[in-house]
């Protein structure tokens, strides 16, 4: 069995009376690449933020490397990379003085990882974080994270702001850095068609509640999308154990769904809905993503 | 990795710091050329008089500049860690988060004991030029509490800022202006001696037990309070 290097069990966290998840359960394996998806609003910058110990959850239990993450001693901080929304840094500072600031807290600091990736921009040395674009202070960010050599990276939305040339470049350096290293990942990301070939395992959580935990492949896999013609269909169908997402629209239907046909089939007689033209549909994550969680 | 936090200290505040020092140095410097050119133009016995018994004449362009001094510096040196919480980055760090916060506070604090100082001594050693030493410790008890209050609005700003509810900021905001305001009782020379002269060690006092509630703002912030 592999080390687990985060373990979330059953949090749940409210703000105030307002409940932003219950009875959230997931595993981070050593080496592996976690995705949390969600919409906006569903709790995903809450769980990173219970994650770094930057707020307590209401219930439940959060380890990162079997410590309290809300108690997290400074050496195992020192093994936590931490990537902020929007890829926010000292903006005051510039470039040479940010690296010189963060190598003071780190005994492995990697001062040529950072150099390294600074010099595909076109920026000087002196140049203040404040006056550089949005992918260009990506790229800082992602630099101080590898130059920190962490075991365990967490980036919340790393995808925000950044046009599809550097979303490229963060996710081909990132790539490169955790096959090459063996590090563990946890990441989020509005943009989900990034995180396709990125992810090992994800944890797909909407407004209140997870919808489910398993490996990207077996989601991939599993997850299926049939577009078939249903014959006076009612204005609404409930989701069940079958049907996990229905959209109709006139008459054309598009179910998701973790059976396969036969039982969706099966299912489909059972509620007395007649059907025709069922056919499977290929998806991407996005399309699945959107599937599993709907458009609303 | 003190060194490292107190180089990002120095890196936000250094122009503040440059700028503070030179408004404070002015100031100082202008009440030291006011000074020598009454003692120049009028009779000693007659200034002695009059700073004694009708209150200082030279002294009262600097109370309110500790208190500019501590105010701006908190601002600048603890604003840029809120906005945007980048102060996540800061309690991200591999140190003692109560290490990390206390640490800031100090540098802020000793980087206003060194403007303070400077201005002390001049003042004090140009002082004792002109006047008997009654009458300078008459200056130094008058000045001290100003000095002070800015130290504490200072300390008080940098709860504010890390303080995470904005109710418990309004509240803390307002607490510190009322203990600024028990700073700025002796508003006359004389007075000012009488107000503080058995007192002066309790507002000194006073900056210890305060300091240390940025770590329960700090708490709060950890917490999530909103």
């Amino acid at each position: 069995m592999k080390n687990a290097v985060v373990q979330v069990k059953n949090l749940t966290h409210h703000y105030g009376s307002r409940l932003i998840f219950e009875n959230l359960n997931f595993q981070i394996n050593q080496g592996s690449i976690f995705g949390l998806l969600g919409k906006n609003g569903t709790g995903k910058t809450t769980t990173i933020n219970i994650l770094n110990g930057f707020l307590e959850p209401t219930s439940g239990k959060c380890l990162v490397f079997d410590e309290d993450s809300y108690k997290l001693s400074p050496k195992t901080k020192s093994r936590v990379g931490f990537l902020i929304e929007g890829h926010i840094q000292y903006s005051f500072m510039n470039i040479k003085q940010i690296e010189k600031y963060y190598s003071g807290f780190y005994p492995n600091w990697k001062k040529e990882a950072y150099w390294e990736l600074l010099r595909k921009l076109q920026v000087t040395e002196t140049q203040k974080i404040s006056k550089m674009s949005c992918g260009q202070r990506s790229q800082i960010a992602l630099g101080l994270l590898l130059a920190q050599n962490p075991d365990l990276l967490i980036l919340d939305d790393f995808s925000m702001g950044l046009d599809a040339g550097y979303r490229r470049l963060f996710i081909d350096y990132l790539t490169d850095y955790i096959h090459a290293e063996g590090k563990t990942v946890f990441i989020t990301s509005h943009i989900i068609q990034d995180l396709e070939d990125l992810l090992d395992d994800c944890v797909i959580i909407d407004y209140k509640s997870v919808l489910m935990t398993m490996p990207i492949r077996d989601f991939m896999s599993k997850f299926k999308h049939f577009r078939c013609i249903l014959e006076n269909p009612p204005s609404s169908i409930n989701k069940d154990e079958i049907i996990k997402n229905i959209e109709i629209i006139k008459n054309k239907t598009s179910i998701y769904t973790f059976a396969d046909e036969a039982t969706l089939l099966q299912h489909l007689e059972k509620l007395g809905l007649k059907h025709s033209g069922v056919q499977q549909v290929k998806m991407s994550l996005e399309d699945a993503f959107i599937g599993l969680t709907g458009k609303y | 990795m003190l060194k490292s936090l107190i180089y990002k200290e120095w890196l936000k505040v250094r122009w503040t710091f440059i700028g503070l020092a030179l408004i404070n140095f002015f100031v100082i410097i202008s009440i030291c050329v006011s000074l020598a050119n009454a003692f120049s133009m009028v009779d000693a016995s007659k200034i002695y008089a009059d700073t004694a018994a009708m209150q200082g004449l030279f002294y009262f362009d600097f109370r309110y500049i500790p208190l500019i001094s501590g105010l701006l510096l908190g601002i600048v040196q603890f604003y840029p860690e809120i906005n945007s919480s980048r102060i996540k980055l800061t309690l991200h760090l591999p140190m003692k988060e109560s290490k990390s916060l206390m640490s800031m506070q100090l540098f802020g604090i000793g980087a206003l004991v060194l403007i303070f100082l400077v201005d002390a001594i001049i003042l004090l050693n140009f002082s004792s030029k002109y006047f008997p030493s009654e009458i300078v410790d008459g200056i130094t008890i008058t000045i001290l509490p100003w000095i002070l209050s800015g130290l504490v609005i200072y300390i008080f700003v940098t709860i504010v800022f890390v303080e995470p509810s904005w109710s418990r900021r309004v509240i803390i905001g307002f607490t510190g202006l009322a203990f600024v305001d028990v700073y700025h009782l002796g508003t006359i020379f004389g007075g000012t001696i009488y107000t503080y002269s058995r007192s002066w060690w309790m507002f000194v006092l006073f900056l210890f037990l305060i300091s240390p509630l940025i770590l329960w703002s700090g708490n709060n912030y950890k917490r999530g309070v909103k």
